[in-house]
């Protein structure tokens, strides 16, 4: 029971440090970098990778892109509130969205779906792909034996 | 790849991956051609969508994101006073011709509890450095967006949407009058260093912005572009810009359209020149003491009107029509002002109040700010608007005098038509000479599109219209007519503006006013000592007496061949309308400035003047006022016309309106209010009964001239027989109350319920669209009172751009302002729409006082 309950916590403790330091990425660095880290995590969280006995603090419980997606938004809600919601009042004008106080939590409600939309289907993508892509190598490998 | 030999070795004890021959399945290909495909698929579809280019500028990622994009688009949180010390620490040590104007004293920045500047510096070079730095520190992207709009640049942001645009404002020749009064301005020592230190300020704020020092504005941002520099000519422009937006109407060559249609009788009949002193702004002609022009007589409710007539006067993401941008003076662009003498004032000094009527956007035009220079025989603490992209206050007050502005509303813009030697068009006649005809290429760049070349024209009296696209305004000016404009002479009316922001007492105005050209304007001043006078600042041309129409003054286009047939110099100044001093209320609306024909050497198409006669109604109503209560009368949504026809309407609604609406109506009286549908009815009405009457016998309105509101009450109330009402169409004989019958039937039979009436605020809703006409920047006003006819004189898409009221308590003046807009014109602020809920409920903000030197 111990044990169990000491593996949450530490599977949780990867998945918060996994969030913050996505979330860093997203609020320090342009989006090819947040993307990079992104993607690079992805990878070797494949199922496909499992077989490696990675340490068990890459196994996240959940899909990357639903931390990368919080983190993101968590970043852009932090320098929201530094610039005084800049961000979210424009939006919020582009979107026709009248009332701006209320704007600004359907403005980043609706940031926050469209960015895990997007991070949804690039892990997607991306596990397809190693999917396919390490399936074909190891054809390739008993071909050549 | 050490680690790949792993993973497959690792692979192949997975059961899921790993294929039982080297030949595999075909349903085991399948599936991972499938994985292949559809992660190919999803992967790129997620990165292009990263990569998905937003209009023209940044992608969704750059957009959003947290560390590079719109969420940390910092523009509120800025240390102006630091940024502005740096960049003058700059300006002093680069600008070496300016720097004999400049000292090592810094500017003072402080920004008061409504986002309001003050500046204080010692010199007139740092002075207006700051104002540049500081306007183009909010207002940036307007500036520049306001200057490519003037010199028909627009394209090469926008696209090809907008060449119909840049080829009107090119034709126009803005720019190269603004190139000759930048020479006169730079000439004068007056305005040189103004008008230099104002340039270098606005680019040390691009240079800010260039280098990272300072954000970019949004609307940059948004498209992709940089900021261009800023040419001191382009506040030439600016004023060029106004002087046409203000000015610049075709009310001639529409009124040909409609004396074509109705002939020189029908034209005298319902163009007439005769004005009488009903809502003239002076009830004399000053230079030749006439009274009134005879044949008047009493109205229903008393006002004196002649029985002849009175003379009433991104690309894709841009969302630009072809007749956008007001290309063509809007004659509904006026203004209101107003003085109560000091004896009937409470505050014992005279109280001035402006409201300047234009077309709603937002950002707006003006920008309040206070300006102290401390040193120096011009020292002076002046506050008001300053037009973005011009030094100065245009209106406002310092210490001493207090200052309101309306449109002259006069006509300063003929249109001549030349004899060409032959087809080719290359010379024409004049004055027993053949003349070459002077034609450029211009290249019109256009974004993503193939660049345009237009070929100008032009001759000793102005530019020749030819090569039409038939598109937005060009499409009602006739091939070959030549454009004779004031606006086209080089002028320095920042000369003017200046002496009035230092300006002593209001004898300092029409000292002033000898140097101001165009627009045309009813200035009202009034000082600290209590006096108050009225002056019409402008150059109007001498024209030849003969006139196409006898002595109608309407000038139409006519054909010219002699230095005698068009303009003989210019109206002496001295017999500009004019009244000093002014002892009682005053007031002016755009309305004709005198009874008599001698108006017509300076118009003939004024405002009616319904908003004039109610401000004199609320005046004479009361003996004493004081601030508040003429802050309340701007507001005023009481219709005058509205009140008069109140008995029409119901006698013409009962029976053919829903009963309650015809209760409503009884009971209305006579206010534009958001929620009344007896305005709303009463403003349907009037429309249909105009548009029965005159679209049959001269044309739809826009295309031809129809006669004034004031022209159409004159035939209402009085010439109810009037052949005018009869229906050529029809083969009855009808008078007005068959056709107020008529006009109340197709406003109400549609649906004959309450309801089927909107109210006002549904009739007219109050919409402020965006400097650029970008998408989501614009605004829509829940609740707005008024009509383009009342007081508060809110047309939906026009109305009060700038409020003021000033007075002057002991030694001291006080002023209230407020304008639909705020102090940023970044869509990112908080200081973008600050002011815009404020003043729709007709409130004026205190200005933070000026004080007095010394203190």
């Amino acid at each position: 029971m111990a044990s169990k309950f000491i593996l949450t916590v530490a599977r949780s403790s990867v998945d918060l440090a996994g969030l913050m330091g996505l979330g860093l990425i997203a609020y320090a660095f342009d989006f090819v970098n947040f993307l990079i880290g992104f993607s690079v995590l992805v990878f070797w969280s494949a199922k496909e990778l499992q077989v490696l006995k990675l340490p068990f603090i890459l196994r996240n419980q959940w899909p990357w892109s639903v931390s990368a997606s919080i983190a993101w938004a968590f970043a852009a809600l932090g320098s929201d509130w530094q610039t005084g919601g800049a961000g979210s009042r424009v939006l919020a004008r582009l979107l026709g969205v009248l009332d701006l106080d209320s704007g600004l939590i359907i403005v980043h409600l609706l940031h926050l779906l469209l960015i895990g939309l997007l991070l949804g289907l690039l892990e997607f993508g991306l596990k397809r792909l190693v999917r396919g892509l390490l399936a074909a190598r190891v054809r390739k490998i008993l071909v050549d034996q | 790849m050490r680690g790949c030999a792993a993973v497959c070795s690792n692979a192949l004890k997975q059961p899921m991956n790993r294929p039982e021959s080297p030949s595999m399945s075909n349903s085991e290909r399948l599936e991972w051609l499938k994985s292949l495909v559809l992660g190919g698929i999803a992967t790129s579809i997620a990165l292009l969508a990263f990569q998905f280019p937003v209009g023209p500028g940044p992608s969704v990622g750059q957009l959003l994101s947290p560390a590079k994009g719109l969420w940390s688009h910092e523009v509120d949180r800025q240390n102006h006073s630091a940024q502005l010390q740096a960049a003058l620490l700059r300006f002093h040590a680069s600008s070496a011709r300016l720097a004999a104007a400049s000292s090592e004293e810094s500017v003072r920045l402080s920004i008061d509890d409504n986002l309001v500047a003050t500046l204080v510096a010692s010199n007139e070079a740092d002075l207006y450095f700051a104002q540049g730095y500081w306007v183009a520190t909010h207002r940036l992207w307007q500036m520049e967006f306001l200057s490519r709009v003037a010199s028909g640049r627009i394209a090469e942001v926008v696209g090809a949407r907008a060449l119909p645009i840049d080829r009107f404002m090119r034709k126009l020749e803005l720019k190269r009058a603004a190139v000759r009064s930048h020479e006169l301005i730079s000439q004068d020592p007056e305005t040189r260093v103004a008008l230099e230190a104002f340039a270098s300020g606005v680019n040390a704020r691009v240079e800010d912005v260039e280098s990272g020092r300072a954000p970019m504005p949004t609307e940059y941002f948004l498209l992709g572009l940089r900021p261009e520099r800023w040419e001191s000519v382009n506040s030439a422009l600016m004023q060029k810009f106004m002087s046409w937006y203000l000015s610049g109407r075709l009310d001639d060559l529409r009124f040909m359209q409609s004396l074509q249609r109705l002939g020189p009788t029908g034209v005298m009949d319902l163009f007439p020149l005769e004005v009488t002193e009903a809502g003239t702004i002076l009830k004399r002609d000053p230079r030749t003491q006439v009274a009134q022009a005879s044949g008047a007589r009493e109205m229903k409710q008393g006002y004196q009107i002649s029985t002849s007539g009175f003379l009433a006067g991104s690309p894709s993401q841009f969302e630009i029509e072809a007749d956008d941008f007001s290309l063509e003076a809007d004659p509904a662009s006026g203004s209101n002002n107003w003085v109560v003498p000091s004896g009937k004032s409470q505050t014992s000094s005279p109280i001035l109040s402006n409201d300047l009527h234009l077309n709603y956007t937002i950002p707006a035009l003006w920008i309040p700010m206070r300006l102290h220079l401390t040193n120096g025989p011009n020292a002076h603490r002046v506050f008001g608007a300053a037009l973005v992209g011009a030094p100065g206050i245009i209106v406002g007050h310092n210490e001493d005098l207090a200052w309101a502005v309306t449109n002259g509303t006069d006509d300063v813009l003929d249109f001549y038509r030349l004899r060409f030697r032959d087809e080719k068009r290359t010379e024409y006649i004049f004055d027993d000479e053949w003349r070459p005809l002077i034609s450029r290429e211009e290249k019109i760049l256009v974004r993503g599109g193939e660049p345009e070349v237009l070929i100008l024209r032009e001759t000793h009296l102005g530019p020749l219209w030819m090569d039409n696209h038939r598109e937005g305004p060009s499409a009602e000016i006739p091939e070959g007519v030549v454009m004779k404009w004031v606006g086209h002479e080089a002028s320095n009316e920042l000369k003017a503006f200046l002496r009035l922001n230092r300006g002593q007492s209001v004898l300092a105005c029409p000292d002033a006013f000898e140097h101001y050209v165009s627009p045309a304007q009813n200035f009202i001043c009034a000082d600290r000592a209590g006096r108050v006078g009225y002056w019409k600042a402008g150059l109007f041309p001498k024209r030849p007496p003969e006139r196409p129409l006898g002595d109608h003054p309407i000038r139409g286009v006519h054909e010219v061949s002699t230095s005698a047939e068009t303009w003989q110099g210019w109206i002496d100044r001295r017999d500009n309308p004019s009244l000093y001093p002014v002892l009682d209320y005053f007031s002016t609306a755009n309305q004709s400035p005198f009874p008599g024909l001698r108006v017509t050497d300076f118009g003939w198409s004024y405002a009616a003047p319904f908003r004039n006669l109610r401000i004199q109604e609320l005046l004479r109503g009361q003996n004493r006022w004081n601030v508040d209560e003429i802050i309340q009368m701007q507001a005023d949504d009481r219709h005058w016309l509205a009140n008069r026809h109140k008995d029409l309407l119901v006698k013409f609604a009962r029976g053919v309106c829903s009963s309650d609406l015809v209760n409503e109506v009884e009971s209305w009286d006579g206010r534009y209010r958001q929620d009344s549908r007896a305005a709303s009815l009463h403003d349907l009405w009037w429309s249909e009964l105009q548009k029965s009457l005159w679209t049959n016998r001269i044309g739809a309105k826009g295309t031809v001239l129809w006669p004034s509101a004031w022209r159409m009450l004159q035939l209402v109330e009085t010439e109810t027989e009037s052949p005018w009402w009869d229906d050529p169409n029809s083969s009855e004989v009808e008078d007005f109350e068959t056709r107020a019958q008529q006009a109340m039937r197709s406003v109400c039979n549609p649906s004959k319920s309450y309801s089927g009436i909107p109210v006002w605020n549904e009739r007219r809703p109050t919409r402020f669209q965006h400097v650029s006409r970008l998408p989501g920047f614009g605004l829509r006003v829940a609740s707005v009172p008024g009509a383009e006819d009342t007081v508060f004189s809110n047309r939906g898409d026009h109305g009060p751009s700038w409020k003021m009221v000033v007075t002057f308590v002991g030694a001291q003046p006080k002023a209230w302002f407020n304008y639909p807009g705020g102090v940023s014109g970044d869509p990112a602020s908080r200081a973008y729409d600050q002011y815009v809920s404020n003043w729709a409920e007709g409130n004026l903000i205190p200005a933070k006082e000026v004080g007095r030197h010394g203190e």
